[in-house]
């Protein structure tokens, strides 16, 4: 099977500090991936190289056999850790934004979620709370058929209530073909949606296993071998 | 995908713009209306709102330059190398869009400001000066065709594109600046203006150079010339001058975000 991530000694430093040390992956098509670590563990920096926003200081980064750029960002639909909606938009016109710039847009579906969500298509982005602003990114992202979804954080800045609504989404719009990678710390609250785990400490890969495979060997769950894998 | 770009660039910049412009426009119709029938009350209060009046125009006047640079800086700052820069990087299209499409953005907006004060400034003018200039415009003209015969059109080609030139040359110097900024880890927006002085320093040595080069090839038989040839040498001169300038900021501005983008 050919895999739609691959990296080989990948490498990222800032100044003196290592954020990635020499990473290896490989990652395959039509799997939830967690990519788990503590705080600082090179999550976010390792998802950053994956959308071409970081270069690597050493190493090989393909997705879909391509070097970040522009044929990666037609396949890959990423949602940040941060807020990147401008404050002059209406939701409408960020979903024709997206339309206008990915081919694989699905307007119709996006309007769809937002009607779920409950947010009017009319309202400013700017005047939005925080939690409101995540969840129409995660909706953008989500309303892309993409090859390979990177969410970094998706979960983090919202109720846990809420949490559940947004897996769901999450899980429910993706077709069969497609990989999600999910960066998180809250393992437990993601873990019933998983197929395959890394574990990232240090900017070093620790462990990659399937949950399956974890369940079957060590009889725990992946929030329990997470803890014993990253015991202060 | 560059013209997709510059269509949200326009609309994301003309929100600002075009608002200030009319404001700027309705203040001066104002203005003239006062002026021509002048108030018949009392002296202070007259005096007073020309006073408030004049106050009001020529704030306006500098704010629309100054928020033209401030858009300018921030339109490249914030929305590349800001949060907004998380979107802006992901969409596919590769860096050099981005920088053209904002440069020809920030470029029209330059233009229009200038044309916005020019015409506010006519508006503003008392008939009889308004008069005055009708006569002095197309008088000047005959002279100038008189001057440079079959050439006339060729110079004003060349003087439009040399303003272009100037524009596109301030322009990519302040995205280079903030590019090379962003290099620094720390106090990136200090950085930039730092930058932008080292980069002034070194446009302007290259400039020394060239004009060290041009007037040893012509100098001894400059004041012969005629003052067609002189003005055309210092077009063409000024034309290279800038396209160097132009492609060495570019080239720069390019190859950071190509390669040194590092977004925290």
């Amino acid at each position: 099977m050919t895999s739609l991530l691959t990296c080989r000694n990948l490498t990222k430093s800032f100044g003196a500090k290592k954020a990635l040390d020499n990473i290896s992956l490989d990652i395959g098509r039509g799997k939830i991936v967690g990519l788990l670590g503590p705080n600082g563990s090179g999550k976010t920096t390792f998802i950053k190289l994956c959308n071409n926003l970081l270069t690597p200081t050493r190493g090989e980064l393909l997705i879909g056999g391509y070097r970040p750029g522009v044929e990666t960002k037609k396949i890959v639909s990423y949602l940040p850790e941060r807020t990147y909606l401008n404050d002059w938009m209406k939701v409408s016109q960020i979903i024709d934004f997206f339309k206008d710039f990915y081919e694989d847009f699905n307007a119709e579906k996006a309007y769809d979620m937002l009607k779920r969500f409950n947010i009017d298509p009319k309202d400013k982005l700017k005047t939005m709370s925080k939690g409101t602003k995540e969840k129409v990114q995660l909706i953008l992202v989500m309303s892309r058929e993409a090859e390979l979804y990177m969410l970094d954080e998706p979960i983090g800045g919202v109720d846990p209530a809420a949490r559940d609504f947004i897996l769901e989404t999450i899980i429910s719009n993706y077709n069969e073909n497609a990989t999600i990678i999910i960066s998180t710390h809250l393992i437990s609250d993601i873990e019933k949606v998983l197929d395959e785990v890394v574990f990232i400490k240090d900017g070093q890969i620790v462990l990659t296993k399937t949950v399956d495979e974890i369940r079957d060997e060590s009889g725990k769950s992946v929030d329990a071998l997470f803890r014993e894998v990253f015991k202060c | 995908m560059l013209n997709k770009l510059f269509k949200y660039e326009i609309k994301a910049t003309a929100r600002i713009f075009i608002p200030l412009y009319i404001t700027l426009i309705i203040f001066s119709i104002i203005n003239k209306i006062f002026n021509t029938f002048p108030l018949e009350s009392g002296i202070n209060i007259k005096g007073l709102f020309g006073i408030i009046r004049l106050f009001i125009y020529f704030g306006l006047v500098i704010g629309i330059q100054v928020i033209t640079l401030v858009v300018q800086i921030q339109r490249f700052y914030k929305s590349l190398l800001g949060d907004e820069g998380y979107l802006m990087f992901t969409l596919p299209v590769k860096p050099w869009q981005h920088i053209l499409s904002k440069l020809f953005t920030s470029m029209i907006w330059i233009t229009l400001s200038g044309l916005s004060t020019v015409l506010s400034i006519l508006i503003i003018m008392p008939n009889d000066a308004f008069i005055d200039l009708t006569k002095a415009i197309p008088q000047g003209m005959s002279e100038v065709s008189h001057l440079f015969g079959s050439g006339t059109f060729l110079i004003i080609i060349e003087a439009i594109i040399f303003s272009i030139l100037c524009m596109a040359t301030g322009t990519l110097m302040i995205y280079a600046a903030i590019a090379l900024g962003h290099l620094v880890k720390k106090h990136k927006i200090l950085a930039s203006f730092g930058m932008y002085l080292g980069l002034n320093t070194g446009a302007q040595s290259i400039m020394i150079i060239f004009m060290i080069v041009i007037g040893s090839l012509y100098l001894k038989n400059f004041s012969n010339l005629s003052i067609h040839i002189q003005i055309q040498t210092f077009l063409l001169s000024s034309l290279a001058y800038f396209s160097i300038i132009i492609a060495g900021l570019f080239i720069l501005t390019k190859y950071i975000l190509d390669n040194k983008l590092n977004l925290e």
